[in-house]
């Protein structure tokens, strides 16, 4: 289960005030999915308030510096009965501005392009399979 | 808002004690009308805050004052603010007693704050009084 080595990384990177020594820094989660980050970005806000003082080095909300140094790929896309909520989770994520779309080719557990970028919500579908990438990557 | 409203919002002067009651850095903590209210004087000066912290409730004057981590690189502390600070005693939670603010952005919760007037001896708190018909 990759998402539990996908939220420990995240943890450690913020925490550990990675950002903070290298401010230009950017890391991809590939293959990771997306749907445990909304949670875990929650719980990391609140230990933030709670304990700040056992690392002042961390002087932004996590969730800013996920945002600025972080993006995620989409595959392993989970999929709920209802696509609606996937949209729902994308926008309470602002994956419209962290998700970058990936298929996982050629591995036969692929995401389809074709079956799954119409699974993303119109608004957000074009940034996630093409403008984050070419915003994040030196193309 | 009428001149009565203006008037009924002033703050009221509540006699908390003599200085010399006041150990350093520790509340002491006074129903002040209607409200909660802690007084201290630290080694920054005299604070008076509304022991109610915004977060959960917590009788936050029984928190400790102290200072804190100030931010810093990496693996770096230091320590700042000292007598500045109080810490809740529930979830840790820190506020400036000096403007009642959240310590650096954590969030965007505040305490109230009250000024304190200390005059030949004796400790003022200026607490306003709740609006009418209000209890908090």
């Amino acid at each position: 289960m990759l998402p539990q080595i996908g939220m420990s990384s995240v943890i450690s990177l913020v925490f550990e005030g990675v950002f903070e020594r290298f401010p230009k820094l950017k890391v991809a989660f590939i293959e990771y999915g997306f749907s445990w980050l909304l949670p875990l970005l929650w719980r990391m806000e609140r230990e933030w308030r709670n304990f700040r003082f056992d690392t002042p080095w961390v002087k932004r909300s996590p969730r800013e510096y996920v945002k600025e140094h972080m993006r995620f790929s989409t595959q392993p896309m989970d999929e709920p009965d209802r696509v609606q909520d996937l949209w729902q989770l994308i926008e309470l994520l602002e994956g419209d501005e962290i998700l970058m779309f990936s298929s996982d080719y050629p591995h036969y557990d692929n995401d389809n392009p074709l079956v799954t970028l119409n699974k993303l919500p119109d608004g957000t579908r074009e940034r996630i399979a093409g403008t984050n990438a070419y915003e994040f990557f030196p193309l | 808002v009428t001149g009565d409203a203006v008037q009924a919002r002033r703050q009221v002067p509540h006699d908390v004690g003599s200085e010399d009651e006041f150990e350093l850095d520790v509340f002491r903590i006074f129903e002040l009308g209607q409200l909660s209210v802690g007084v201290a004087h630290t080694r920054s000066g005299w604070y008076a805050v509304r022991n109610r912290c915004p977060h959960m409730l917590a009788p936050l004057c029984r928190g400790t004052i102290t200072g804190t981590m100030v931010p810093a690189g990496p693996d770096e502390m230091r320590w700042g603010m000292e007598g500045r600070v109080i810490r809740c005693p529930w979830h840790g939670w820190e506020y400036d007693l000096e403007t009642g603010r959240s310590l650096f952005a954590t969030n965007r919760t505040k305490v109230a704050t009250y000024p304190v007037l200390v005059e030949s001896g004796r400790v003022t708190v200026l607490v306003p009084p709740p609006p009418p018909g209000v209890h908090w």
